[in-house]
């Protein structure tokens, strides 16, 4: 167990590391210099500012210092925005765009999963039938679709919600909605198969067959193993979060981590894209390696799987 | 044992002769998939969605007469009328026309995007399932590390660095997408090389770049096309959310992403600019998904 750990750890380090690399030479490899601007600096200033910001250097001890800068965790200066650096900018911004992913990825899971066993329950239902609809259309709509169709019905049109901004619950409410239906529907279809493979299992009938009541079946021997599933497929709903949150917190004017990545796309701001990209990477390896950790310290059957090799 | 007595046999009636026959047809894999892909009528509908864009795409700018960049001030932010079924945006273009350019766009984005992921996935899943051995186990990781990280990050990268113009926007979301291809037809060379078929072709000293695009590859075919039907919608999705986030094809080329975003500014007084984009966004994707799923079951049986 540990070492299976422990070797998961190590890949993942490697892996971000290939990123990061990967990363640095291809902004290198962008033309032009990042202090390239409509009306063009005199050569004097060019010269200094690549001095401050260590340009002046060959590439190939920038990338070292880079790489360097990453392994602790510092994502250097920001070309655009004078005297802050990336790491301020994850500071600020982050909680802001954590707290909307925690609270979808809440929703989703609240939401979903009792769903999709009401949905196995009653298979073929009118409440199976419903949710079948909603979760097609759910899992395949662009969320820019979904967050507009929000805002524009429970915003405008009821005036139920406030339309932008972020901060107080009623705020709150359709971004998190907006970014919780991708991975609500997707957990809903996930538990529904994963529940009726399980209710159609040999140790469900037996527990029927020595008596046990409905909820004691359902509840106590189906459900825990239906959940299996359901925590293998966290990591790529975590990964949806976080692209949805580019989107979303456009759209919403949150200001998040997302927001201003866009926004530093459009400002050419090189080290902020650079390290913004690293910085997710690294939360998404960081989520898949604890679910896989997760997922073999909740499933006895596959610590002994890996033991027994 | 009495002896054979010519008496007790009687005489096949003509008519009886051939019920041993099998009378059916015989049919081939591709008629047997249109067979099976007709009796779905959610498949049926979603191809005729998809005709029905293809056909507005192609006709919608002849229809009306009118190009996507004039700009008439006079004419702006009106609703559907008889003259711009679609209404007119902030700069008084027509709505339809611009819609139909969005589908170009847009359907091209899909179709151009899916084959260049269909042309990268099956080379490479092919060569990793054929070679085997270490340089698939390195190949697969490649993969996997790929996929761990959403291609919107990478997308947005090398958007970064090439520049956003058209083919550009369309190679790079073909060129970030081939993940799941690569490993579908990974695993069905795996399955298919070890049968006796492909032992018959190696005993005949065919070649193994051969095999690989003769024998193995129109095998594995139906999978593939399943996939790349799936793969169509997930590229316009991205394009669009792209357009959306203000970072794809460059205006006044519209597509219906960059409508939908234009729509979004106008959304307290002329809601009509953001539900066209969204709606065919919508219904395109669903077409698409919904005909992939036929072909699912029409050209993969084994699948279910």
């Amino acid at each position: 167990m540990t070492k299976y750990i422990l070797k998961r750890i190590v890949m993942s380090i490697f892996v971000i590391f290939l990123i990061a690399t990967a990363t640095f030479w291809l902004c290198r490899a962008i033309p032009g210099g990042p202090f390239d601007k409509e009306k063009p600096l005199n050569a004097t200033t060019i010269a200094n500012l690549n001095k401050k910001f260590h340009l002046d250097k060959p590439v190939s001890e920038q990338y070292v210092d880079y790489m360097v800068g990453v392994a602790k965790f510092d994502f250097g200066p920001s070309y655009y925005h004078i005297n802050e650096s990336v790491n301020d900018y994850i500071d600020r911004c982050f909680p802001v765009s954590m707290t909307l992913g925690v609270w979808a990825m809440i929703v989703a899971t609240l939401l979903g999963i009792p769903a999709g066993i009401v949905s196995a329950l009653k298979q073929n239902g009118w409440q199976d039938n419903i949710l079948k609809v909603l979760t097609t259309l759910f899992v395949s709509l662009p969320n820019f679709v979904i967050a507009s169709g929000l805002m524009y019905f429970l915003g405008i049109k009821l005036r139920l919600l406030p339309v932008s901004m972020w901060g107080t619950w009623k705020e709150m409410v359709m971004p998190v909605l907006a970014l919780a239906a991708y991975p609500l529907s997707y957990f809903t279809k996930m538990m529904k198969s994963s529940m009726l493979e399980v209710l159609n299992s040999d140790y469900i009938r037996t527990a029927k067959a020595k008596g046990a009541s409905n909820f004691i079946v359902i509840y106590k021997h189906a459900l825990k193993n239906a959940l299996l599933p359901i925590i293998t497929v966290m990591g790529p709903m975590f990964a949806s979060i976080i692209t949805g949150s580019f989107v979303v917190e456009k759209l919403f004017v949150i200001p998040g981590l997302g927001q201003e990545f866009t926004k530093s796309i459009f400002n050419r701001d090189y080290t902020m894209i650079m390290g913004l990209t690293i910085f997710y990477s690294i939360l998404l390896i960081a989520s898949i390696l604890i679910v896989d950790v997760l997922y073999a310290v909740v499933d006895p059957r596959i610590k002994l799987g890996k033991e027994g090799k | 044992m009495s002896e054979m007595n010519p008496i007790s046999f009687k005489k096949v009636p003509k008519s009886e002769k051939n019920t041993e026959k099998i009378l059916r047809p015989s049919s081939t894999f591709l008629k047997d998939a249109w067979y099976r892909f007709k009796r779905n009528k959610l498949g049926l509908f979603g191809a005729a969605i998809i005709i029905l864009m293809i056909l507005f795409a192609v006709f919608g700018p002849i229809v009306i007469k009118a190009d996507y960049m004039t700009q008439n001030l006079s004419m702006a932010y009106q609703g559907p009328s008889a003259g711009h079924p679609m209404g007119t945006d902030a700069l008084g273009r027509d709505l339809f026309v611009r819609m139909a350019y969005g589908a170009r766009i847009s359907l091209s984005c899909g179709f151009v995007a899916a084959l260049i992921s269909l042309v990268i996935g099956v080379t490479y899943g092919t060569i990793a399932g054929f070679v085997g051995g270490a340089v698939d186990n390195v190949m697969m990781r490649i993969v996997d590390i790929i996929s761990s990280i959403p291609s919107m990050l990478y997308l947005i990268l090398f958007m970064v660095v090439l520049g956003n113009s058209l083919w550009n926007v369309f190679l790079v979301i073909g060129i970030t997408g081939w993940q799941g291809m690569a490993r579908l037809v990974r695993g069905e060379v795996l399955s298919l090389k070890q049968r006796e078929f492909v032992l018959a072709a190696k005993v005949s000293n065919v070649s193994n770049w051969n095999i690989m695009w003769k024998h193995l590859i129109p095998n594995a075919f139906g999978p593939i096309i399943v996939s790349m039907t799936l793969s169509i919608p997930s590229a316009i999705f991205l394009e669009a959310s792209l357009q959306f986030l203000g970072l794809g094809i460059t205006a006044p080329m519209p597509s219906w992403g960059g409508l939908a975003q234009e729509g979004i500014g106008a959304i307290r007084t002329f809601p009509h600019m953001l539900w066209y984009p969204a709606l065919f966004i919508s219904i395109t994707i669903l077409a698409f998904n919904f005909m992939g799923d036929a072909l699912r079951d029409a050209l993969d049986p084994k699948q279910n």
